[in-house]
């Protein structure tokens, strides 16, 4: 009897272990439905006046060519503004800024705080106080200092403003790096699958849980309607600002086609910081709007089960993935001849949806694929790559002993038996000893070959528990800014 | 946005021709989705062959043995 309950217990595990690759397949197969299920047919040809937002600490390297590339967008002239906040910044920011509003006398506005640190929304909501307070404004595109915009990306992202139940709309923000790198090319990578798979489908199920904090267009009644302020009690603002967008009865949108470039971490420590802060947001962002999940009647969208499944599957990734593995070894130890057809179960759906999202995502975005196609394979790392085609052959190639071996008879056949089936678990732990040898100063060829080996998306993973831990530790909430060397330029 | 530019936008929509820079940016955005979906459609198609192909394989040396 406690066997059989220890037997449904595995397979309960094995069943959760499969269901982050589940749920992101099934988004993955919505995104086509993008081709039918669109807010094109609402869009018009309006151009309302719009204030960029782009809060700055330390910016001096970026800020000059980001102005630049916003004064050159396709738009009516005298239709936008650019209001910089200088988030007390210490290095030369002031002078570009004081060079800036000369070179675009009326266009350019350099809003300085004296006293600052406090992070990203506090620095925002400087700006939107000033931006609201006079009655220019239609709409406000909140931004970051890095990021390149498109000529035509305000164009494709205002018309869907014309559309009074849109309150706000957001770009596909693409890794902009010249000369790239690895890690440069797998972020790419990520962000077609990403952005714009993710969101796409998104758009389909009817709302978005995230409008990318490096392109945000809010229409200025929304931006009341939300309470004139960006919330500054979670490291996730940019996430809590489309969710309230939402309740307060309004959509938000992804535009694929509206394109910005940005310079993302080019080392894995730095990414490391990065998405500790950014995973750190979306598990107070699960806390703070606790009374939506699973509970339809009060929210449709973050209320229904799918979107629910989706959210904590992301979320609590590498928690699902650590209890693939387990149950797994469970299974193998007290019910031996059935733990190949289990981890044949999972790693089979593993592979297929590897495979779909791979190529669908070339087929996605193709300027990406040609620049990251070698990323976009290695994604889930050259080992667990093999471990898909051991799954796909059968475990019985390895030739190890379908039993539990007696202590003192172990063969190392039963220890890759073992390695095997708990891959998920020993891959999000590989992936954190990269991050310890990257943090270490491990030249750079060596971490590019364990990563490619080990995988980026176990690094994820390992980020992911990183920041769960972190947060379940309660440890200190600072904001971490990621260090940007203007190395992002425009697609020529 | 308020009246006066639900007003603008419909003397727009009277006097843009229909080839302006707009509607030619709406129609290449149309047209890259719906490549997309078609896109979709032939992946799964392909990879439903693929794992019908996988599955007759294994039943078939599952039989053998």
């Amino acid at each position: 009897m406690t066997t059989d309950i220890l037997i449904a217990l595995c397979l309960v595990c094995v069943l959760l272990g499969m269901l982050p690759t589940v749920m992101t397949f099934a988004q993955f197969l919505a995104v086509g439905l993008h081709g039918v299920r669109n807010h094109y047919s609402k869009c018009r040809d309006v151009t309302p006046r719009v204030a960029f937002l782009l809060p700055a600490w330390n910016e001096a390297d970026v800020l000059g060519s980001s102005i630049d590339s916003l004064m050159g967008i396709d738009y009516p002239a005298g239709q936008w503004r650019i209001y910089v906040v200088d988030d007390a910044s210490t290095d030369h920011t002031q002078e570009v800024m004081r060079a800036k509003v000369a070179q675009y006398p009326g266009s350019v506005v350099h809003l300085r705080r004296e006293k600052g640190g406090q992070g990203k929304a506090h620095t925002l909501n400087h700006g939107i106080r000033q931006i609201l307070a006079e009655e220019w404004a239609e709409a406000v595109m909140i931004t970051d200092a890095d990021v390149l915009f498109e000529p035509t990306t305000l164009r494709r992202m205002a018309r869907h403003l014309a559309d009074p139940e849109v309150g706000g709309v957001t770009a596909y923000v693409k890794e902009g790096s010249q000369p790239s790198s690895l890690l440069s090319r797998y972020i790419a990578f990520e962000y077609v699958t990403a952005q714009a798979a993710a969101r796409r489908a998104q758009n389909v199920m009817g709302g978005l849980p995230c409008m990318a904090g490096g392109a945000q267009l809010h229409s200025r009644d929304n931006l009341m309607a939300i309470g004139g302020a960006i919330d500054t009690s979670t490291l996730a603002e940019d996430t809590f600002t489309t969710i309230k967008t939402q309740l307060a009865g309004r959509r938000a949108l992804f535009d694929a086609n509206a394109i910005v470039w940005a310079e993302e971490p080019d080392s894995v420590a730095a990414l490391w910081k990065q998405r500790v802060r950014w995973g750190r947001g979306n598990l107070q962002i699960t806390t703070a709007f606790r009374h939506l999940w699973f509970r339809p009647g009060r929210s449709a969208l973050f209320g229904n089960i799918p979107f629910g499944l989706l959210w904590f599957s992301i979320a609590w990734m590498p928690v699902f993935m650590i209890l693939g593995s387990a149950g797994l070894m469970g299974l193998f130890y007290i019910w031996p001849s059935w733990a190949p057809a289990a981890f044949a179960a999972l790693w089979g759906v593993t592979f297929i949806s590897y495979l779909f999202q791979t190529l669908f995502s070339f087929a996605i975005d193709p300027a990406a694929a040609k620049q990251s196609w070698f990323e976009g394979i290695a994604f889930p790392g050259l080992l667990s790559l093999g471990v898909m085609v051991l799954a796909v052959l059968g475990l019985d190639i390895l030739g190890a002993s379908p039993t539990w071996p007696a202590p003192g008879s172990w063969t190392w056949r039963d220890a890759a038996m073992l390695a095997i089936l708990s891959w998920s678990a020993i891959s999000t732990f590989l992936a954190w000893v990269v991050y310890r040898l990257d943090r270490a100063g491990c030249p750079k060829p060596l971490r590019n070959v364990l990563l490619v080996l080990v995988g980026y998306g176990p690094l994820l993973c390992a980020i992911s528990l990183a920041s769960i831990v972190a947060q379940l530790r309660n440890a200190d909430l600072k904001w971490d800014k990621t260090i940007k060397s203007g190395k992002a330029r425009l697609p020529t | 946005m308020g009246q006066d530019d639900q007003v603008r936008q419909g003397e727009a929509a009277d006097v843009t021709p229909p080839d302006s820079a707009f509607d030619k940016l709406q129609s290449a955005d149309i047209r890259r989705e719906r490549r997309i979906l078609w896109s979709e459609v032939a992946l799964i198609a392909f990879l439903a062959v693929l794992v019908a192909g996988y599955l007759m394989v294994r039943w078939r040396v599952h039989i053998a043995l």
